[in-house]
This record gives structure tokens, sequence and C-alpha cells, in this order.
């Protein structure tokens, strides 16, 4: 717009608009109410998110598990991708100042979400994450382990229906949750079809080459407590119990819990779970007390 | 009509004898003056004919349609149906007849599958005393498909506006009973993407009473005011009669696309949710025009009632709006006022029955009511009043809203065009329910607290003054405004503002 | 005698495909040459899981790097890995699913997704395809790695990552317009790729150098697995020789360790160099001018080229696939014939329960969709009027409306109508109308 030069009269009577000014409107209740404790925003059940109990979701965990590790005090707020900045969870929200001070707000998206951990925890001693062999390793996690997840989350057809459409897919209308999970199994199928360029999923061999990546990464913990010989748990062994953590708890249907056998050979493994566990998430349910796997069908 | 084949006991030869003859041939005169204005003159003789012989028994023996070669013929006559019971009754008479008949084609027209049908009148004899008469509607059906494109403005705030094409295809008397069915699809800026099927069925042959249902998938922005787009899924039932329309809604809708600076607000509603609900909506209009009312007034009221009881989905509330607006003229100076009132109310509610049943939950940012803009609040911004959180303005559960505007028409243009002067002051308050969180506090302490609110100090309001012009299919607006009385936060325009639309408050 | 079938020959290496090199370089170093055979058949149909490499050893397929390495294994009892103790063992299978992975990326990266180096290799696969598969196999080979690369160089985020995937619509692609500098925009955009793609390059190449150390191959003096793996992936980035060279040149300029590996090992595990069109020929034993072997010495086989069936083959099965009929059941299901105890059957049952019920519910909605249509037009008569003889009647006769009450009456009344109507106007019913004059005419409303 062409701006005119205003006589100085007019510009302050112009100035003196609106005659009055009240305080702001205050937010409707459903509004998120900020405190100075950041939220994580995961895919996690209400009751959960509540109790700081693990998310279902192994890259949400993932995060959860580091930022506890980092004594990073946070609370879980349960969401979904729409929310996120990159199309992913999680993500944190943080406000330094409190709400009546500020709006402002700090978006972190999941892809800088170490180094915010790192910067706002206690100082942990941990192996350095850019080593060559937590670069492979992590590898198998995210690829192997990741691809076997998928596939029997989403395309073992009872687990998809039962497990995925109940956690992922969940809507108080069948014919959206229905055609979400169809959404969802077609994007796991792509994900894991990447591994595999000939077009073909075949279970056994997805399966094989997860329980050979568990194997690997069992022997590399060895009788050690932390991987790679590290003091404290570090963001590996965030992404193994992640894993390990979601497997061993899921209630997986009989005949379609390849995985979840797969884990159970590796005792050192469990263990690793267990220590993770005890030590950051004691409200959380114990694998033993799901044992009866799948069978209520 | 002299060169009809005559039976002695014609009808129209009766009328004629019936006539005083002086009468007759004075008429004639007339009429022959007249000669070149055939139409005037028919109808004139009819009139005539039909003053002079009003009381004449007569009873409707067929009538023959002419030209509704996709129309069913069960459906044709049960548009008849009336006509002939009322024609066997005693004391039917001429004058009956033609009323009726006249209502017929009215019908055959108000289907929207006709042109305007051509009423022809012949008496085939006498039966029990009385005329019977033998009648003929010619209809002509418009195309069955219609195919239509073009562009749309849409979007009212200056630097805001934004454009849409769209292409629609209709499938008339689909049938044979008068349905229709339109598919639309219009892609934009504001409204990115819509895809609509529609499918209209007058109910047991009356126009007045229209059954539609339609199913669709949208795309709308929601960028400019709170950094979200909305993605919906839905079908719809419902019925129409006369000012009134109700029916069901199922809809799933999706919050995404978030910007990347969107509020903590927008992020916790992002995602998908499902609305069902029974709605109704009433509009009486006797306004001389929508766009630049000079006279009458309006009612309008919408409900709904989502998600209570068995009616499933996400969520569950009861959502009123009613609007009002009066028009005046001053005298004959052409000068007119108008006013306007409008409110409305989102009340949560439990969802679920029995065990299944919940607490009521604060509503949703895509159930929340938005208010202010140039259609609306004048010298606020699109959704500029209420709530906010950063850019975002996030809505309220309770609004109302009033304004008062008075038109001068242009020196020199006059009155008659449609172009006047306007000065108007309009204020507004929407707030939100607070004290609600997931599943506990009182919703009526809440909604009895956001009314209170309303009327906490002044109502936040703007005047101005600027020129209207009515086109036909819009109105646009250019004034000068300075907001008087304001929320901190809230979006005021200071200076010149601009608004085209349809539906001005 | 072992045949291994592999994508054909190029750039002097002999297979355009890492998987393929580096199998080949586990034969090499573990079959003696003549118990084997190298097929340049560029086939991937022939193996179960449609890819390539696969070997066949009589009736037996066995496709992948692993899977041959895992099928030779368990023939020979004995493999490359044998000295490796445990823990150099998960290290061995771990840096070899990096090498997979990462390498398999940046060799997409560079090879795929770089504007002109695609051109040359559709080229390369003109040599080695026949005529309908040459245009249509390296275009599903684009996409297949810009899909596995979607987020490695982050010009469009995706959700992928948290398994619910579902791509969102980018607000700003709608902002996005052609600015004024479009060229300098171009290059400046080249650059900031160009520093992207070193970005990725370096984190692999540093990792496996670091991995490698300054020893002759990865564990010490003897070739594991895990160097076939190596050499397979370095070699093609080394070696292929691309208009747009970055990854060579980040290779040669900055990790000298690496090209001095692979330049040293090549001939030993991958031959020396091949001759691409004396190998599609069939002349790979013919010696070249400078006294070399055409075929690098590699125990090269000719293609039997059935190109007809396996075109046709192919197509029917991307058909199948877009229109939803998987082979994946079907391998699934196959490949546990051992493991057939009644709680696999149990399962199995239970899918395809699962899946009738699905595919009965989707039957269901049409068949409802169709009813309602089909109820409607039932209750509006249209199909009564389609079908019934006497609704052609009434059609025919006219429109009218009788003083009886029930329906033979209404159609007496009709016919009178009919009948009395042709005596005054002189009309036969709608269907036969002429054009009338103006004496039929008594009065006109509107």
């Amino acid at each position: 717009m062409v701006s005119l030069p205003i006589p100085q009269f007019l510009k302050s009577l112009f100035d003196s608009f609106p005659l009055r000014t009240y305080p702001a409107n205050p937010l409707p209740s459903r509004c998120p109410k900020f405190g100075t404790t950041p939220s994580l925003y995961a895919f996690a059940t209400p009751e959960d998110a509540v109790a700081g109990n693990p998310s279902f979701n192994p890259s949400c965990l993932k995060w959860q598990a580091y930022l506890k590790f980092y004594g990073v005090e946070f609370k879980t707020v349960p969401s979904n991708n729409h929310a996120s900045p990159t199309g992913a969870l999680p993500f944190i929200i943080s406000q330094q100042k409190s709400m009546s001070e500020s709006m402002e707000v700090e978006v972190v998206p999941s892809d800088k979400l170490a180094s915010w951990i790192e910067e706002h925890g206690c100082s942990l001693d941990v192996i350095d994450t850019d080593s060559a062999q937590v670069k492979a390793f992590l590898v198998l996690v995210n690829n192997q382990l990741r691809d076997a997840w998928l596939y029997a989350l989403y395309l073992e057809p009872n687990n998809s229906q039962d497990l995925a459409g109940k956690l992922y897919c969940g809507s108080s209308v069948s014919a959206v949750s229905s055609f979400l999970l169809r959404q969802a199994k077609a994007a796991a199928r792509q994900q894991v079809l990447q591994a595999y360029p000939g077009g073909v999923l075949d279970p056994r061999r997805i399966y094989a080459d997860a329980g050979a990546a568990l194997e690997a990464i069992s022997t590399m913990l060895g009788k050690d407590t932390w991987f790679f010989g590290g003091g404290d748990p570090g963001l590996f062994d965030a992404s193994v119990f992640a894993y390990t953590h979601l497997i061993l708890n899921l209630r997986w249907h009989t005949g379609e819990n390849t995985l979840f056998r797969a884990v159970m050979e590796h005792d050192n493994l469990l263990g690793h779970e267990r220590r993770i566990r005890d030590a950051f998430f004691p409200e959380a349910n114990t694998p033993d007390a799901n044992k009866p796997l799948g069978s209520e069908s | 009509m002299a060169s009809s084949p005559s039976t002695g006991d014609d009808v129209l030869d009766r009328l004629k004898k019936n006539v005083d003859p002086t009468v007759l041939s004075e008429r004639e005169v007339a009429a022959l003056k007249r000669a070149a204005e055939h139409y005037e003159k028919a109808r004139n003789r009819l009139k005539n004919l039909v003053d002079d012989n009003s009381t004449l028994p007569a009873t409707i023996s067929h009538i023959n349609i002419d030209g509704a070669k996709n129309t069913r013929a069960s459906f044709l006559r049960k548009v008849l149906q009336e006509t002939f019971a009322k024609s066997r009754e005693p004391g039917f008479t001429l004058e009956d007849a033609l009323r009726e008949l006249r209502r017929d084609c009215r019908t055959f027209y108000k289907f929207g599958i006709f042109h305007p049908p051509g009423l022809y009148i012949d008496s085939t004899g006498r039966e029990n005393g009385k005329a019977n008469l033998k009648a003929e509607i010619s209809l002509r059906e418009l195309s069955r498909f219609t195919l239509k494109t073009g562009t749309d403005m849409e979007g009212t705030d200056t630097g805001g506006a934004g454009g849409s094409g769209y292409l629609s295809l209709t499938y008339r008397n689909m049938f044979g009973g008068a349905e229709s069915l339109n598919g639309y699809a219009s892609i934009g800026t504001r409204t990115r993407s819509v895809y609509e099927v529609n499918f209209q069925a007058p109910i047991n042959a009356n126009p007045d009473l229209i059954l539609e249902t339609s199913g669709y998938a949208s795309t709308r922005s929601h960028q400019h005011y709170s950094s979200h787009e909305e993605v919906l899924r839905g079908g719809k039932v419902g019925v129409k009669w006369g000012e009134h329309e109700t029916g069901y809604t199922g809809v799933w809708r999706q919050i995404t696309g978030l910007a990347e600076g969107a509020s903590p607000v927008v992020r916790g509603d992002a995602g998908d949710s499902v609305k069902s609900s029974l709605w109704h909506t009433f509009a009486r209009d006797r306004r001389d025009s929508h766009l630049l009312p000079t006279r009458g007034w309006m009612v309008k009221s919408e409900s709904e009632l989502a998600g209570w009881g068995g009616l499933g989905g996400d969520v569950a509330f009861w959502k009123s709006e009613m609007e009002t607006q009066v028009a005046a003229p001053l005298g004959a100076s052409g000068i007119s006022v108008s006013a306007g009132l409008r409110g409305g109310l989102l009340y949560p509610l439990s969802t679920g029955i029995g065990d299944n049943s919940k607490p009521p939950q604060p509503s949703r940012i895509n159930d929340r009511f938005q208010l202010g803009g140039p259609t609306d609040v004048r010298g606020f911004r699109e959704s500029g009043l209420g709530p906010r959180y950063g850019n975002d303005s996030v809505g309220g559960d309770v609004y109302m809203s009033g304004g008062a505007n008075i038109y001068f028409p242009l020196p020199k243009v006059g009155p008659k065009k449609p172009l006047r002067l306007q000065a108007f002051v309009n204020s507004g308050r929407l707030v939100g329910l607070q004290g609600l969180s997931e599943g506990d506090g009182n919703v009526n302490s809440s909604v009895v607290g956001a009314f209170k609110e309303l009327s906490n100090g002044m109502p936040s309001a703007a005047a101005g003054v600027g020129l209207v012009y009515a086109h036909p299919i819009a109105r646009f607006e250019l004034n000068f405004c300075l907001p008087l009385v304001k929320r901190s936060g809230e979006r005021g325009r200071k200076g010149l503002q601009l608004g085209i639309g349809i539906n001005f408050r | 005698m072992l045949e291994l079938h592999i994508w054909g020959p190029s750039f002097t290496l002999p297979s355009i495909s890492p998987q393929s090199l580096s199998t080949i370089a586990y034969l090499r170093l573990t079959q003696p040459p003549t118990t084997w055979t190298l097929i340049p058949s560029s086939n991937p149909l022939l193996s179960p899981s449609r890819e390539l490499p696969a070997l066949r050893d009589g009736a037996t397929w066995v496709s992948g790097f692993r899977g041959v390495i895992e099928y030779l294994y368990c023939k020979n009892d004995s493999g490359l890995d044998d000295a490796l103790d445990g823990a150099q063992r998960a290290e061995a299978f771990a840096f070899g699913r990096y090498i997979e992975s990462e390498g398999g990326r940046l060799l997409d990266l560079s090879m795929y997704l770089t504007d002109g180096n695609f051109d040359v290799l559709r080229g390369v696969f003109a040599k080695l395809l026949p005529v309908p598969a040459r245009y249509y196999f390296p275009g599903v080979l684009r996409r297949e790695a810009r899909r596995r690369c979607d987020g490695l160089i982050p010009v469009t985020s995706s959700a992928s990552a948290s398994g619910a995937a579902k791509p969102l619509p980018q607000p700003t692609a709608m902002t996005a317009t052609a600015l004024p500098g479009a060229k300098e925009q171009i290059s400046a955009k080249g650059a900031a790729e160009r520093i992207k793609q070193v970005a990725v390059a370096t984190g692999f190449l540093q990792t496996i150098q670091s991995l490698l150390g300054e020893g002759r191959f990865i564990f010490g003096d003897k070739p594991s697995s895990l160097d076939c793996l190596a050499v397979g992936y370095l070699s093609l980035g080394l070696y292929a020789e691309l208009p747009n060279g970055w990854l060579r040149e980040e290779m040669v300029a900055r990790h000298g360790r690496l090209c001095s590996y692979v330049n040293e090992v090549r001939g030993r595990m991958l031959g020396d160099g091949v001759d691409v069109t004396a190998v599609m020929s069939g002349q790979a034993t013919m010696t070249t001018p400078s006294g070399k072997l055409a075929g690098g010495g590699l125990p090269w086989e000719t293609v039997e080229r059935k190109d007809v069936p396996w075109v046709t083959g192919l197509l029917l099965n991307r058909a199948m696939e877009i229109v939803g009929i998987t082979c994946t059941e079907r391998y699934g299901d196959g490949g546990d014939r051992e493991e057939k105890t009644e709680q696999m059957e149990g399962r199995r049952i239970e899918a395809r329960r699962l899946q009738r019920w699905e595919t009965a519910r989707n039957v269901a909605a049409v068949v409802g969709c169709v009813g309602a249509f089909i109820g409607y037009c039932v209750w509006s008569g249209s199909i009564a009027m389609e079908f019934g003889g006497k609704g052609k009647y009434e059609v025919a006769g006219g429109m009218g409306g009788g003083e009886g009450d029930d329906d033979v009456e209404n159609k007496m009344g009709l016919l009178e109508g009919f009948g009395s109507a042709e005596s005054i106007l002189g009309l036969g019913g709608r269907g036969t109308f002429g054009p009338r004059g103006e004496d039929g005419r008594d009065e006109v409303i509107e």
C-alpha cells in the first residue's frame, strides 16, 4: 500500500483509537496450559500419558527413555502425526517463561531432540554416538528390527486388526478407523518394501533378518550393563529398549509373535530391558504379567 | 375457438351465450383494438369468461400432458391427483378448475426440470349437468445434463482474498421423478478443494418437500487466521420443506497441514475427529433485497445436536445460532437504516449412553465459533475477535454481535441505483467456556460465566463510513473504519477495509 | 554347477548392482572357478523374491547377497567368516547392514538421483535389457531409489519414521512461485545440493575408513564377507564413470585409504576390467588388444534370452500388484512348509478367515449400495414403467385421470380420455404428437 504523508494531528488522532482496550480474552477450556515443564507430544493413551508410562510407539518411547536417562523433567501429551511440525512424532513444546508472561513457545522436532535433551539434562557418562560402531548397530535397530516390527504390527492380519488398529487408528467410528488402518497398512508395506526391492514380502526372511540383528545386538551387549561399555545408558540403549520393551509387552497373537520369541532368546537383552524399566519406568507393565500372549482370541 | 368442432353443448358456446350481447360487442371491439397483443387478449378473454362463468359447474375429465417424455407417468399423475380429486367434488366450478390447473403448472415448473409450462383447455361435452373439461398442459423438459464451469471469488479481507474454479455437472430428472444428481468439483486457494455428489428428489411428487442426500470431501485452508487446514469427508441426509430444513450429518474431520508457527492450541486439536449430528435450520426472509435491504426483516436460526446419546462420534454438543435483521426506509428520501443482531452458543454435552457415557468435553477448534471480518464485524480482521494464542484465533463458544447501518443514496446517482454511502457502528464479543477440563467442571456454571463475560465491559466495537455497491452477484463495500473498543490481542483494522460477499451482517 | 544370475556388467565392472558385485566377490573368494558360472541375465523374475543376484543350484534358487552366503555356508559347511570370533561376527553383520543401507542409499543418490547421471545409466541398461524392458526398468529402479532416499536429503519431510506414516500437504507448496532470478536460484540450489550430497558421502566414507583401519582387509589379513560388501559398494562408487562424479571425486580427494583398498583387492575379488560388449555377446574369453581377457577372468556364461516370456511375466506381475493381488502371502506360506505345525495352520486359517471377512464386508457394502439404488428405482416406479406392459400402454395413451377409484376404472377413464382427445384435437398422445393448428388452442395461460 502506498503510504501518504499524514498530518501530525490526524496521526495522533488515529493513534488514540481504539479508545479503550480491555485485557485479552482468556483461552477456551481445551487449550493446553503450559508450565515450565516441557511437553513431549507422543503416541500414548491418555492414561499412560498421565501415569508417565511408556508410549506404544518405538520412536516415541526411545525419546521418552532418553529424556529420563538425562533426568529431564517432562510430561507426555497424547498426540498424532498431524500435530507435528515434521509430520512425525514425537516433538517437544517447551516454554521458558510462565504463560502469563509470554506466549512464546519453543517447538523441538524429533531430529533436533538429541541435542536439545543433552543440553537440558544432566551430564552423563555415555559413549560418543558418532562412533562407527554405534552408527552401524543403529542401522540394525532402525532397519531390520523396525521392518520386522512394522511387519508384525501392521501386516500380520490379526495383529494389525487388534493391535495397530486399536493403538494407531482408533476412532469411535469403525468406517473411519478401518480407512485409517488401511492407509497405515499401505504405508507400512511401502516402508518395509524399501528393503526388499523385489516387491515380495516374505515374513520368514523379514523375521530372520530381525533375528540376526537381535543376535548381533545381543553379542555386542555381552555381559555389559549398557551398550558399548558406557557408564550410563545412552541413545543406543534407548533405541534398543524402545523395541525390546514394546515387543515384550504387546499382546501379540499366537502365531504372529515371532519377534517376541526372537527377543526372548537373548537373556542379556531381557536383562537390559528390565534394568531400564526398573530404573526409569517403575510403573510400566512387566512382560511377565502379560505372559499368556495373544491367548485371548 | 370459434372454429373448434362444435358439439351443441360446447361449454364455450354456452359461455358466449350467457354473455350479454352488448357487453360482448364492446369486448370484441376492445379485443380488435388490441389485436397485436394476442397473449394479452387471450388472458383477458379468459379472465372475463371466467369472471362471468365462474360458478359454472365443471369437472375435469382428463388432462393431457405433452412433451414430458422423460418423466414418469406415475409421477405426473401424482401431481394431478389432487386436481382430479377436487374436480369430482360437488360444487367444483370453472374457476376452481382454472385455479387448480394453474397450480399444477406452477408445481411442474417448481420441480426445476421444465421450461415454463403452457396450459390449454377445451370442453368435451356435458355430463350430469356439468361441463366436461379437457385440459392439456404442454411441458418442455430442460436438457437432462447441464455442465457448468466458472470461477468464484472468496475471502473478503484485504490482501487475503482468494479465488477458485469450479465444475459442476447436473443430471436432471434422473429416474423421471424430478430427481437430480449433481457432481461438483472446485479447486481454489482458500477452499483448496471440494468434491461433492448430491442427490435430490421431491417426496411424494411435492416440489416443496425435498429429500436431499450428499457425500463430500473437501479441504479448506484456515492458515490465514489459525495456521491449519481442515479436511472433511462426510455425508448428509436432509429434508427441506419451505423455510425449514432438517437432517443428519456424519463427517470425519481432520486438522492437518499445520503451519510452522502453529500454536499449541492448534497442535493440541490436530488429527481426526468424527462429528455425527442432527441439525435444523430455519430462515424467514422478508427483506426486499438480501444484498442491500431497505425494508423488511429477516430471521435465521441454526441448531445442531452432535454426538449426544446414541449419535456417536467424537464430539458432543448442542450448538445454536440465531440471526435477525431489520431494515426500514426513512421517509421518501431514499435514506434507509438497517440493524442486525446475532448470537451463538456451543453447549458441551456428554457422549454415549449408559456405561459408555462420558462427561462433557470442552470444544475443539473446528467446532468453535469465529467472529470478525469485513462482512461480519467491520473494523476487525477476519476472525479477529475473540481468544487468541499467538497468531492463531482459537475461536470461542459463545458470541454476540450487533450492528447498525444507515444508507444514503449518492447525490446525482439517486436511490434507484444499488449504490449507497453508509455509516455504521458494529460490535461483537466472542468468549470461550472456562473451567472445563477433560471430564470435570460444571458446564452450566461455565456457560453462565461466559454469558457474564459477554457483558463484562463494553463489547469490542468499531465504527466507520464507506461506500456500498450491491452487484447482482455480490455486495462490495469499501469502508474507512476505526476500532473503538477491543480486547488486547484482538486484531482491529484501522483505515480502509474492503469487503466482498453475499451474506453481510 | 552353480549359476549366479546378476544384473549385467557396466563401467568395466562385472555388474551394475552393488549387491551383485559383492556376491561375485564372495563366490570368487570361496568357490573354485570351475564350479560356478556367471550369467548376466539381468532378470529379477528368476528368483523367488524377484531380486538379483540369484544363485541357482540345480532346482534351488536363493537370492540376495545374504541369501547366497547363507546357502553356501550350509552347503559347504564353511564360509569366509569362519575365522572371526563372536564379537567380530556381530560387528561384521552390523557393518554389513550399514554398508547395504547407507552405502546403497549413497549409490542411489549418486547414480539414480543426480541430474545427468541417470541418463548415462539409461544407456547402460539399454545394453543389458531387451527392448521393452530397457525403457521400463530404469524408471522403476529410479522410483525405488527415490523412495529409499526419501529424507536423506531433506527436501520434503515425511512422516515415515513413526509407522503410521502419512505425507502431509505442505502449506509452503502454495506460496512457492517462480522468482525472477531463477537461474541464480538454480545454481545456488545446485551448490546447496552438492554440499548436502558431500555431507552424506562423508558420513558414510569416514565410517568405513575408520572401520578399515590400516590392515589389508577389514579384519586383519584375511578377507571376510564384510570385505566383499565393502568392495561391492565402494567399487561402484569409485569406478562408475558418471558425468556428475561427486561421489567419486569425494572418494579420491579425501578418502585415499578407501581408494587404495579397493584398487588393491579389486583384481582378486571382481576380476580385471570387463568389456561389456564382449561379455554380452558371449565372447568373454576373447583377449583384448592389451592382452587381457575381455571377461576379466570371470567364468561368464552366455545369457539365455527368453525375452518375450520374461517381459510378459514381469508386466503381468506388475499388473497384479497394481490390482492388489500380491504374491506375498503365497511365498510366505510356501516357505513355512517345514514348520507346518498345527499352530501355523490355525494362524493361516485365522488369517484367511479375516481376509474373507474383509472381502465379505466390501462385497456387502457394494451390494448394499446397488440394492439401495434398485430399491429406489422400484419404489419410484421407474422400473415398473420400463417393464410393465400396461405401463407402456399408459404412456402411449397420454396422461389422464379418471373418475374411478381403483386402477381398472382409472385405466378405463384413461382410455376414454384418449379417445375423446383424439376426436377433438386430432391428437395421438404425446408419443405421436405433431404440429397442430390454431384451432386446437383454446386459451393459453402463462
